[in-house]
């Protein structure tokens, strides 16, 4: 087979093979699974100091900030913690879902961003009072740590 | 060798698919009944989590579905096939619609010229699009409708406007970038080019959007149209008037006579080289009633899964894109040898902003140019055409978007988006508007720039609820027989469509 045969089959092979990048839905968990999004925070700090990374469920978004269910591997372990914009550097879903802002020098989170993480939390409604207390206590938890 | 494999492999990337995951919220205050046939997850007001792998129908006040109901720790769950609106606190849905090019783009697009023609080859054009404004105080100015031929994601293309505005005190340029139809904007990549040039040329894209600088300008000695009317006042200066068809061309179509053509001369110094023909022209709404009323009105629901699938498909586009290209555009041709020869073919530019196009004509031995430009019957509007000489190539700088900002204040996350073709868009809905800033910097001394607003992207049109009703399904077959379905419809609205598409444009504040 010459090298322009081997070459052509190949070629013709992934135009027939009709090439998918990218996710296809069934491939995705958040669709099908009652938990928010995971995702990915960084938090400010001084130019060549390494930031802070914190990873979980996202769980609610407000104004204010995100509400997370850390993973065990971030600082503190597995736990409800209070995230502000204001010391938020980056924020992004680590799944499938292009969702990503970097948060401005003001500590403001954008309007666009905050819904666009509303719609990946597992509570996009918001949280009342109630419901709050007692999410928090299945993490075994009486007060919501806010990072600093 | 290189070349075929080169072309093999643009065809085999320009059919990749690029899925991405969008959430939606599902807005059930219209009391509307509402089908969603993707999953959806539903966030009751009792903190629970109700999931529809298969998706829902909202009727009657009851949301229906195949769903599995979690409770506010998600440690139990039922299976629940109804759940009552008023128990519902939220609801999104989730898709992965298609999105390619982009990474086609991006992995062929260096040096290969052959493999961008491949995919050029198939652009397409046909209504509205992005629209481009600057500013004069409060006075807006349309500057450019940009990739109005890219009606679905595999149609994703690039396009070079010709910017009339110029850098502010601060060197800075703000262009509004606006939706005004109803479409969903996909937005790749934004960016203006600037052109650095002698005072007194003018810099112009050609047929493929290369800037090409020209010098001094030559205005027609005779201009005519297909039935040798004479039309040079219509066609001699940029203002008010144009040329268009007239009605009553549409007395006489027939498939053997479906080309309308002007014809033009101009007197050329002796000497002169280098000339370019210089053209300003917009399209007819003729490719506007060809993709609503044609391709998607008479597909009624199919049409749905024509712009989101059946376009994807290699061997659809090739063939829709190959016709588009063939029947549609315009030709020029310069008189040689006893015979009208091509020289360019320049692709739809769009119906809304007026186009601006130089074309390198090949050099002549007779101090009389004839030049023709033909095109499919009434399918454009002619401003101005002159000739210009010294036409060269140019390099042009690229300015990338420097500051976003939009209704809701500054947006830092949304230049990374349009930097370069890459998997990220920024997506526009309906009378969404932002406005763009671009660092041009201090012009050099004694020179004038001119600048152009280089774009990528694709849009998909939103069906009109008369359009779903409309009471024959069938597929769309690009041929003949369309493009005269399009002509005749065109034939009798054609006075009254203008009207109709500016009526349908939105305002965006």
């Amino acid at each position: 087979m010459t090298y322009l045969r081997a070459l052509t089959q190949a070629v013709v092979c992934l135009i027939l093979g009709a090439c998918h990048v990218g996710p296809q839905i069934d491939e995705i968990r958040i669709p099908y699974s009652p938990y928010g999004a995971d995702v990915s925070i960084k938090i400010n700090a001084p130019v060549r100091e390494k930031k802070r990374e914190y990873r979980g469920e996202l769980l609610e978004t407000t104004a204010e900030g995100l509400l997370v269910g850390l993973s065990a591997d971030s600082p503190g372990g597995t736990q409800m913690v209070f995230v502000p914009w204001r010391i938020i550097y980056s924020a992004g879903a680590t799944e499938a879902v292009d969702i990503k802002t970097r948060v401005r020098a003001t500590g403001q989170s954008h309007e666009g961003a905050v819904d666009k993480f509303r719609l990946i939390s597992r509570f996009p409604q918001g949280l009342s009072p109630d419901l709050h207390d007692a999410l928090l206590a299945s993490f075994g938890q009486t007060t919501v740590l806010t990072i600093e | 060798v290189r070349r075929i494999f080169v072309v093999l492999l643009s065809l085999s990337l320009a059919s990749c698919v690029v899925h991405r995951l969008d959430i939606q919220p599902i807005d059930v205050s219209g009391g509307a009944p509402i089908t969603v046939e993707t999953p959806v997850k539903a966030h009751l007001k009792d903190g629970s989590t109700v999931v529809f792998e298969d998706g829902i129908t909202v009727a009657n006040n009851i949301v229906s579905g195949n769903g599995r109901r979690f409770d506010l720790t998600l440690q139990s769950s039922v299976t629940v096939t109804e759940v009552p609106l008023d128990e519902v606190a939220a609801m999104e849905s989730y898709q992965t619609p298609v999105s390619t090019g982009a990474t086609a783009a991006a992995s062929t697009g260096s040096g290969i010229g052959i493999a961008l023609g491949s995919v050029t080859a198939i652009m397409l054009l046909f209504g509205s699009c992005p629209t481009v404004y600057s500013f004069d105080g409060d006075a807006a100015y349309l500057e450019a409708e940009t990739f109005s031929y890219s009606i679905a994601p595999s149609f994703q293309s690039s396009d070079i406007d010709r910017l009339g505005i110029r850098a502010d005190a601060d060197s800075m340029l703000v262009l509004e970038l606006r939706n005004e139809m109803l479409e969903t904007h996909y937005i790749d990549r934004m960016q203006v080019l600037e052109v650095t040039h002698e005072p007194g040329q003018r810099v112009y894209p050609d047929e493929n959007g290369k800037p090409l600088v020209v010098g001094t300008m030559i205005a027609p000695s005779r201009a005519t149209d297909f039935l040798g009317r004479d039309i040079l006042a219509e066609v001699i200066g940029s203002d008010d008037r144009f040329w268009s068809s007239g009605a009553e061309r549409f007395d006489d179509i027939t498939p053997e006579n479906v080309l309308d053509h002007l014809d033009f001369e101009f007197d050329v110094p002796p000497g002169a080289k280098d000339i370019a023909l210089v053209l300003r022209m917009r399209n007819s709404l003729l490719s506007t009633v060809l993709f609503y009323d044609v391709m998607l009105k008479q597909q009624n629901f199919k049409a749905l899964e024509w712009m989101g699938e059946d376009l994807n498909r290699l061997g659809n586009k090739m063939e829709l894109g190959l016709w588009y290209r063939k029947q549609m555009g315009a030709t020029v041709s310069v008189w040689r040898d006893g015979r009208y020869r091509k020289v360019a073919r320049i692709g739809d530019q769009g119906p809304i902003a007026w186009s601006e196009r130089a074309i390198a004509l090949p050099a002549g031995n007779s101090d009389t140019l004839k030049v023709r430009v033909s095109f499919v019957a009434d399918a454009w509007r002619v401003d101005q055409v002159s000739v210009a000489q010294n036409a060269q190539r140019t390099r042009s700088r690229t300015l990338p978007v420097d500051r976003v900002y939009g209704p809701e204040g500054d947006r830092d996350d949304i230049p990374d988006f349009l930097h370069k073709s890459d998997e990220t868009y920024l997506i526009t809905k309906p009378q969404d508007w932002l406005r763009l800033s671009f660092d041009a910097g201090p012009v050099e001394e004694h020179k004038e720039r001119t600048f152009f607003l280089a774009s990528e992207g694709y849009y998909m049109e939103w069906m009109r609820a008369d359009w779903l009703q409309h009471e024959t399904r069938q597929t769309f077959v690009p041929g003949d027989e369309a493009l005269l379905q399009a002509i005749s419809i065109w034939a009798d609205t054609r006075d009254e469509m203008r009207k109709q598409f500016d009526s349908i444009k939105l305002a965006v504040r």
